[in-house]
């Protein structure tokens, strides 16, 4: 698997869990051991008890396969989540054609359960949601099928991710009727047309057929018109007329290895790179389904103008690496690009685990799907790259084809082990705090990743002194490890009560802050609190956060 | 999240049930040099059923090679494409394109589903039929954001689905409406039918049984058949909201490997010979796999999974009855499938018409295996036959085919050259169980033969020999006056020398074209009876039948017909007869 993969699985995984694949998961909860909660609350539309409605309830930090949770409302509109272990869980109402009334917690309420705890009052209320729908034609007029319509906030400034209903999409039918559901209140622009940012859609799609047009026929963002959306209307007749795709150029090039003798067959990735301002730019892209061939000659056809960097995607398991080439199409086909591969550095050693649970821990490691991922940073050039692979059995492995700098770790059990983390990397039996150093082709042995199970955890509530939390403020709850910067610790989010939980910690001495995010103003810290931990059990603490105005001097 | 891939098999179903040789060969090969290192191109046209260009069109070109990623393009705005840089195997084409679906290919009159560097393809494709109507509740209420599945359960020509029952699925919208397009002509069942839940997003009626239209399990569904380009509305369905059962277990393989592999489990059900299934993803080490929303019947649980190098392994089938109440605890355990090794062998022909022509490249010589259907175990779900597809051999003409379900196996290999033709396909006289008889120091013949694979079999030997030498018979069929072409007239060719009465490979059959013209290619050289004959209504895929291995009645009913007509013809190797008169009575 190559990096940066992260957000293609998750695409890849719901795409398929819509359409063909039923994956474990959900319902099956452990053998009871232990008291399990329960959350309950009431659905109201417009103040009164809406009756079948479905509330879900899912992890704070969602994996393919954590369970899930799920009530319907009886007719009263309550419901009741029951057989909820201690934990902490985002709930929210599945009801796609309403949206939730509070815009602050418009995606759910966070809960924090603890054990045999019956948390009540968890309400929600709905109003329906907006409808836009309207026909997709080509400049001649003929209907424009299966083609993804797109719905952007029109309010905010330089704000261009979609908001949807969770896990729905919207695609044209087969007469380019399109109808858009389930959309809060407020001001939109509707576009069209895969267009130039998705130009190559990770499927080796090739070019799609129109530019991105905005309602009615704009390519130009600032042009579209914006459309209002009250509670629960319908605006209809959105027609779109989608421009044609600049008809683009070709790029062209070799691979060669470092004697400079063509590479044959190996893939070709292209990323997209967009300039947001002189500083900042952001780059999306993949595989395109071209490789070089015997000559190590490839060919992309069809690019839209613009700026792009063009890579190899070796084999798994290939040691082989090239260094990125950066490229603008401006006005003509661009030849003679030269990737230069070379065989990578690599990585390899063991995972270890810390403490005396490691038998079994590793064993139970071994039976799963853990990834281990080596990063590494090269300052000369401003660019991380990293490779990662399935750890072995034997808790061994090897990430070959990395270029050259200071080289990270991470580790992903894909949520079915909680709590694992790393605690140091050795490199030779010493402690490498600031990651290794890497050079061109060196072949590194003899690390060893020392990983934490943590079963403990602090569970808590945050004490509000000196004023009042707003509507729309969140408390995050950050942990640390007094000595250890490099400790990686997830942080937590508070929910309406105050209560937090942070999980999968090992034992050991750690210290919490609060941070409260509060919409139009400063955020403000507390105080560092010290918490010690200890395996497989809570420490309960109460963190104190004052809001006392700073004064400006 | 790689497992997912099942239901994309069934574009290619068609494409796998190649017919035998004999068939018109687009391509002049005369004195053409073979090179098994020059790359090619592969060009085409995408229209739709009145011949218009097809625009913006995919186009997939994939080598029939396990493990090949393929190519795409799009067509142009007069609906070609063009792939060059290809190296010289045979391919597979497909386009695609929104609502449309290929027409139908008739495996008589379009006996090759793959194509060879060179080729110009066109690939017709007509726009799919829509099925719409309303999901609703008992009080009326609409059902949003419910997945709707069409599934297909007969093709157009009344074939039940083999590799469990394609489906196309929308969602409901806000009003409960769906739509359904870009469906193939055949029989459907409309479900209501969940969806899944994920770690990341709770689905709200996951673990609901589905409801077919009307309103009803699926013993009631009815059915509905859809032509493409037409609609058929209000195929509405009330949804009954019942709660399904879970089915659980685990798997687990007695192959041992680097990496615990990830189990594909598919959950099957059967009803009036079609195969329906469901797939659930499983890693060890997890909870085991799992399917929610199973409703009341008798299914088929089969876990697989893939190893790197291209080996599959597959549980046998475990027979499950859910009858109001959850299944747990099922215990799945896979092992290999079976396999066959053997090879390619050219035989040069001397004879000097002979001289110079262009031999056949190992790498477009596909070899097929068919298994017996009639014999196929009964609970053994269809997609496990496509596990095992045809392969290429490599350049010195040794070829495995892997991944082969047990059962009994025929055996099909097609030169890609005019003067070249398939002679014989055999095992040595110890490989297979069938031949140990006290007269068995020859060869067996494996056309005429089944061979019968149990579970992890691993046969090697099978020699394949193509000859060099072969015939081409062109013509047009002579009518009586005033007698009319019958819609599925067939040219046929049984061996006229005795001794060769049981050579399964000199027995031809070939669709007469509409003007009465037919052209047979890839001919052994020898003496044979030639006589036309009509059809029956739903005899398809004629060549293939006429060489079964159980079909010994019907070649010997033919070589009876075709000796009573006497009408005989002589093809001299490489020969090429261009104007026979085969006279239709």
């Amino acid at each position: 698997m190559r990096l940066p993969a992260p957000l293609a699985i998750v695409s890849a995984l719901l795409l398929c869990c819509a359409g063909f694949c039923q994956h474990a998961n959900s319902q099956t909860n452990p053998a009871k051991k232990n008291p399990e909660a329960t959350v309950s609350g009431r659905i109201t539309i417009k103040g009164k008890p809406a009756p079948g409605v479905v509330v879900g309830l899912r992890s704070s930090q969602p994996a393919r396969f954590a369970p899930t949770f799920k009530a319907t409302t009886d007719q009263d509109g309550d419901y009741r989540i029951s057989d909820v272990p201690a934990g902490s869980y985002e709930v929210a109402p599945v009801a796609p054609a309403f949206v939730i009334a509070d815009a602050n917690n418009s995606r759910g309420q966070t809960v924090v359960i603890t054990e045999g705890e019956n948390v009540e009052g968890i309400d929600f209320e709905l109003v329906r949601g907006g409808v836009i729908t309207g026909k997709v034609t080509d400049a001649d007029g003929n209907p424009v099928v299966a083609e993804r319509v797109n719905l952007l906030p029109a309010d905010q400034r330089n704000q261009r991710g979609p908001v949807y209903p969770v896990g729905l999409n919207f695609q044209t039918d087969d007469r380019g009727i399109y109808r858009m559901f389930g959309i809060h209140p407020g001001h939109y622009k509707v576009s069209s047309g895969q267009g130039d940012d998705n130009f190559y859609n990770g499927a080796g799609r090739g070019r799609p057929a129109y530019a991105t047009t905005f309602y009615p026929d704009a390519t130009d963002p600032a042009k579209a018109t914006v459309i209002e959306i009250d509670e629960g209307t319908e605006a209809s007749k959105i027609d779109i007329t989608l421009s044609p795709a600049v008809p683009g150029f070709s790029a062209g090039g070799r691979v060669v290895d470092e004697s400079g003798k063509p590479v044959p067959n190996v893939g070709i990735g292209l990323s997209r790179i967009i300039m947001i301002d002189a500083n900042n730019s952001s780059s999306s892209g993949g595989g395109t389904g071209a490789r070089s061939d015997k000559q190590g000659e490839f060919r992309l056809e069809k690019l839209p103008p613009g700026k792009y960097s063009i890579s190899i995607e070796p084999p798994e398991e290939s040691d082989l690496r090239g260094d990125p080439v950066t490229f603008d199409l401006v006005d003509q086909d661009v030849t003679g690009l030269l990737i230069k591969s070379s065989v990578g550095a690599s990585l390899s050693g063991v995972v270890v685990l810390d403490g005396a649970k490691g038998n079994s821990v590793i064993a139970a490691l071994a039976q799963s799907y853990v990834f281990i991922s080596a990063y590494t940073r090269n300052e000369a050039l401003h660019f991380t790259s990293g490779q990662s692979t399935r750890m072995k059995p034997d808790g061994s492995f090897r990430i070959g084809g990395l270029q050259a700098g200071t080289a990270g770790f991470s580790i992903d059990a894909q949520g079915r082990i909680k709590g694992l983390t790393i605690s140091r990397i050795e490199r030779d039996g010493v402690v490498q705090p600031n990651g290794i150093q890497i050079q061109n082709a060196e072949q590194v042995t003899g690390i060893r990743v020392i990983v934490t199970y943590g079963n403990g955890s602090i569970r808590g509530v945050v004490k509000v002194e000196n004023g009042t939390l707003p509507a729309g403020a969140r408390l995050i709850i950050q942990p640390t490890k007094p000595g250890d910067p490099l400790a990686n610790l997830r942080a937590a989010t508070a929910d309406s009560r105050g209560h937090f939980l942070v999980e999968g910690l090992a034992a050991g001495n750690y210290e919490l802050r609060v941070i409260a995010y509060v919409p139009g103003s400063r955020t403000k810290e507390s105080a560092r609190q010290a918490v010690s931990v200890t395996e497989g059990a809570a420490t309960d603490v109460i963190v104190t956060i004052d809001l006392t105005p700073i004064p400006n001097p | 999240m790689k497992r997912c891939v099942y239901n994309f098999l069934a574009p290619f179903t068609l494409l796998i049930t190649l017919s035998s040789a004999g068939a018109a060969q687009s391509q002049s090969d005369e004195n053409n040099t073979a090179d098994a290192t020059r790359t090619g191109t592969i060009s085409g046209q995408v229209v739709n059923d009145s011949g218009q260009p097809l625009a913006n069109a995919l186009v997939g070109i994939r080598a029939y090679l396990v493990g090949e990623p393929g190519r795409t393009t799009t067509t142009d705005s007069e609906g070609k494409f063009q792939v060059s840089g290809l190296d010289p195997v045979v391919y597979l084409v497909s386009a695609s394109f929104p609502a449309y679906v290929s027409a139908p290919r008739d495996p008589d009159i379009n006996p090759i589903g793959y194509y060879r560097v060179g080729d110009s393809v066109r690939l017709e494709m007509v726009k799919g039929g829509v099925i719409t109507g309303t999901v609703t509740r008992s009080a009326g209420e609409a059902v949003v954001a419910m997945p709707v599945r069409a599934y297909l359960i007969r093709d157009s020509k009344g074939q039940p689905s083999r590799y469990g029952a394609p489906f196309r699925e929308q969602t409901t919208d806000d009003r409960g409406v769906y739509r359904i397009y870009g469906l193939q002509s055949g029989t459907y069942v409309v479900a209501a039918s969940g969806g899944s839940s994920s770690g990341y997003y709770v689905s709200a009626y996951g673990t609901d049984a589905p409801t077919y239209a009307p309103s009803s399990t699926r013993d009631n569904a009815t059915e509905i058949y859809v032509r493409s380009g037409e609609e058929t509305a209000n195929v509405d369905i009330r949804y009954r909201g019942e709660p399904g059962h879970a089915v659980s277990g685990i798997a687990s393989s007695t192959v041992t490997a680097d990496q615990p592999p990830e189990f594909s489990v598919t959950l099957s059900s059967s009803f009036n010979g079609a195969s329906q299934s469901s797939y659930s993803s499983y890693q060890p080490g997890g909870r085991g796999f799992s399917f929610y929303g199973v409703a009341d019947g008798d299914y088929d649980v089969i876990a697989q999974s893939y190893f790197p190098g291209g080996e599959w392994v597959v549980s046998e089938p475990r027979r499950i009855k859910v009858r109001g109440a959850d299944i747990t605890g099922i215990e799945l355990t896979a092992k290999p499938l079976g396999s066959i090794t053997g090879r390619v062998v050219l035989e040069e022909s001397k004879a000097p018409e002979c001289k110079g022509k262009r031999r056949p490249l190992f790498g477009e010589t596909l070899v097929t295996p068919w298994h017996n259907e009639k014999n196929a175990p009964k609970d053994q779900p269809q997609f496990v036959w496509g596990l095992g597809g045809p392969t290429l051999p490599d350049k010195q003409g040794d070829f495995t085919m892997r991944n082969l379900a047990p059962g009994q196996y025929r055996f099909n290999a097609r030169p890609m050259a005019k003067y070249w033709y398939l002679k014989s396909i055999s095992w040595p006289a110890s490989v297979t169980s069938g031949a140990k008889t006290p007269a068995a120091n020859r060869p067996v013949d494996a056309a005429r033969n089944w061979t019968t694979l149990k579970p992890g079999d691993r046969f090697s030997g099978l020699t394949i020999t193509i000859a060099e030498g072969a015939a081409s018979l062109h013509g047009q069929i002579d009518l009586a006056e005033g007698q009319k072409l019958p819609a599925k007239l067939f040219i046929y060719l049984a061996p006229r020398e005795r001794e060769k009465a049981d050579d399964i490979l000199r027995y031809f059959a070939f669709l007469v074209s509409a003007d009465g013209s037919f052209a047979l290619n890839n001919l052994p050289p020898g003496r044979y009876w030639a006589i036309a004959q009509a059809a029956g209504e739903n005899d398809s895929n004629v060549l293939s039948k006429l060489r079964l291995p159980d079909e010994a009645e019907a070649r010997a009913k033919l070589l009876h017909d075709a000796e009573a007509a006497r009408i005989e013809t002589e093809l001299k190797p490489c020969q090429n007869v261009t104007d026979y008169r085969l006279p239709f009575r």
